[in-house]
């Protein structure tokens, strides 16, 4: 189990520099570069050769890898062009809002996951069982750019129970501390929400199906005969095994948490990696481009080993094999 | 099967709407603009080609005249070619054009590149899961480490990233949604097949030295069939949300073309002035990728149930 774990972990280096000189490779071949993005028509041909002279972009192709590779191989990444600052910073600023406001998402996810299929399976086909059916199925294809907008239009433009965007209020930093908490909160609430409610859809349908695969098994029905209770048998006896997939979705979800959802921080101003990434792209940041790629490719790679690590966990028949 | 019926009404609607429903040209954007669903409107085609709509239109003493928010024109009857009243169930958007001409215009568009992605998706996933079962260690090993690099790319940010560096029209961005998507399938066709060849017709098969296009063509392409439709309908529902998504971001569908995730990037924007343009292209959204994902769940019990 150690000696897969290692394996996996130094298979983890060539592939992240894999993805990140595929990265470059695709930022190289685009027409334009950062200096066409400055958005000013009188900026002159010469100064923007001079902009491209002063990043290091009228250097050749290949050139510009090998300075960067290198850098990276000292634990540099460079200085983003967009922000003016190493890029190591910009992204270790990112990524506590992104932890914060992802991390409150899969735990809505989860929760409200597990207890919407637990709660439709007490009764299969039952009417508990329909509204939980038909409410997961909607949720699982509304599409999140759209609900984030309905929810801003409802909670926060009609009711003004909620801030529309950002982490803060503008006067947050005269707040104590509790208050400047709260104030946390406050704005936490819609995104989070926004994230929980579509991945609870999908983990509904998922464990929902498998708990009543597990149901029709032979030790579910030994389990019955023995005279365990219903919920005793519902939380304990089923849900182990129909946990399986849950580990393999947050095997999926864990990336999420750390490169962050590019749409929901986009449209509540969440200044978070997604944020980051999705003006790095615009703005043809190489560096920041580079540095976020590579922090997202390590952080798939990583979700799936744990989601390896877990499943060995929750399932001791994995255990066996190699 | 609800989902079948789903995906045919909007099939049926993208497809015949755009037929059915009375030319609005390209709107009118000074009489017609951000009209709630369900508004009556007069469409007056004049002689130069113009077409102005607006819900009050009277005639006075051989003038035409068209009312809108803040301007009212006087056309001469003489440039009236023809006069038509409609109604737009939808509304219009800020430029005054009809939004259910656009939804179902979209949609064509959105249904269009889903299905394009799918396939091509569709092809590479079945041929290099093929390959990789069927073709030898080192192909395996090639093909499967290949994946798994792929599979590490954060899709959506490599999606984003391809299209804000190559500014896509609809065909590159058909190819981006296709060649980031079939990976999935590859691994699902690869196992199926490597528990296929243990089972005693595909041996038998083999030893009676069938070569391998008449073995992929009719021994293992039909034994696939269940688990790769099934895998189909669920990755086409998710190529319908990463077009949307892509083109809400400005980064799909270029502007010009209606899109369902553009048209709610834009009615967001106008929110307060008109709920009605970012709410129904939402549910447009919706209704697809619920009618794909219940296909794919029926296909599943169909499975299940002759298995």
């Amino acid at each position: 189990m150690k000696r897969i774990a290692l394996r996996r972990l130094a298979a983890l280096v060539p592939l992240v520099w894999l993805v990140a000189t595929v990265t470059f490779m695709v930022v190289q071949a685009a027409p334009g570069s950062y200096a066409d993005t400055i958005d000013n028509p009188r900026l002159s041909p010469e100064t923007r050769d001079a902009i491209r002279a002063r990043y290091g972009l009228d250097r050749s192709a290949g050139d510009q890898y090998l300075s960067w590779l290198g850098a990276v191989l000292t634990g540099d990444l460079g200085t983003s062009f967009l922000y003016r600052e190493p890029v190591s910073i910009v992204l270790s600023r990112a990524l506590p809002p992104t932890l914060l406001l992802a991390g409150s998402g899969l735990l809505l996810t989860l929760v409200l996951g597990l207890a919407l299929a637990m709660a439709a399976v007490r009764h299969p086909d039952g009417w508990a069982d329909r509204v939980i059916t038909v409410l997961s199925l909607t949720l699982y294809g509304v599409p999140s750019f759209w609900l984030a907008g309905m929810l801003i239009l409802v909670f926060s433009v009609s009711l003004g129970w909620f801030p529309a965007s950002h982490m803060h209020s503008v006067n947050a930093t005269r707040l104590g501390g509790l208050a400047s908490l709260v104030d946390l909160l406050h704005h936490l609430f819609l995104p989070a929400v926004c994230l929980g409610l579509v991945g609870a859809a999908g983990t509904a349908r998922y464990v929902r199906a498998t708990l009543l695969d597990v149901r029709a098994s032979r030790f579910m029905l030994a389990a019955r005969a023995r005279g365990i209770p219903n919920h005793r048998l519902l939380l304990v006896h089923a849900l182990r095994p129909a946990l399986l997939p849950v580990v393999t979705l947050l095997g999926l979800a864990l990336p999420v948490l750390v490169s962050g959802s590019v749409v929901i921080e986009t449209i509540f101003s969440w200044p978070g990696m997604g944020q980051v990434a999705f003006n790095a792209a615009r703005a043809r940041d190489i560096p920041l481009i580079l540095g976020a790629t590579l922090i997202g490719a390590a952080a798939v790679v990583l979700g799936n080993l744990v989601a390896d690590l877990l499943y060995a966990v929750v399932d001791p028949r994995s255990r066996g094999e190699q | 099967m609800w989902g079948v019926a789903g995906l045919g009404v909007l099939v049926l609607a993208c497809g015949l709407g755009p037929f059915l429903l009375a030319d609005t040209g390209d709107g009118d954007p000074s009489h017609a603009s951000l009209l709630p669903p369900l508004t009556r409107v007069t469409i007056l085609e004049l002689t130069d080609g113009r077409t102005l709509m607006s819900p009050e239109v009277t005639t006075e003493g051989g003038l035409y005249l068209v009312r809108g928010p803040r301007s009212t024109s006087s056309i001469p009857s003489d440039d009236v070619a023809a006069e038509t009243g409609t109604r737009l169930w939808l509304g219009s958007d800020r430029f005054g054009r009809d939004v259910l001409r656009r939804l179902l215009e979209g949609g064509r568009i959105s249904l269009a590149v889903a299905t394009l992605g799918v396939t091509i998706a569709l092809v590479v996933g079945l041929f290099v899961g093929l390959a990789a079962a069927t073709g030898g260690w080192v192909a395996d090993a090639v093909l499967m480490r290949t994946v798994d690099a792929l599979l590490a790319f954060p899709i959506l940010l490599l999606l984003i990233l391809l299209s804000a560096l190559f500014r896509p029209g609809p065909v590159v961005l058909i190819a981006v949604l296709g060649l980031s998507t079939w990976m999935g399938l590859a691994r699902l066709v690869r196992g199926q097949v490597l528990s296929l060849r243990t089972r005693s017709f595909i041996q038998a098969a083999r030893v009676a030295g069938t070569r391998w296009p008449r073995m992929w063509t009719l021994h293992y392409l039909p034994n696939l069939k269940a688990p790769v439709a099934q895998d189909t309908a669920l990755q086409m529902g998710n190529l319908v949300l990463a077009e949307a998504t892509l083109s809400f971001l400005g980064l799909g569908i270029p502007a010009t073309l209606p899109s369902w995730g553009g048209m709610v990037a834009e009615g967001q924007r106008v929110m307060l002035s008109g709920w009605w343009l970012a709410v129904f292209p939402g549910l447009a959204i919706t209704a697809l990728v619920i009618s794909l994902a219940l296909i794919g769940d029926g296909l599943q019990q169909n499975s299940k149930a002759s298995a």
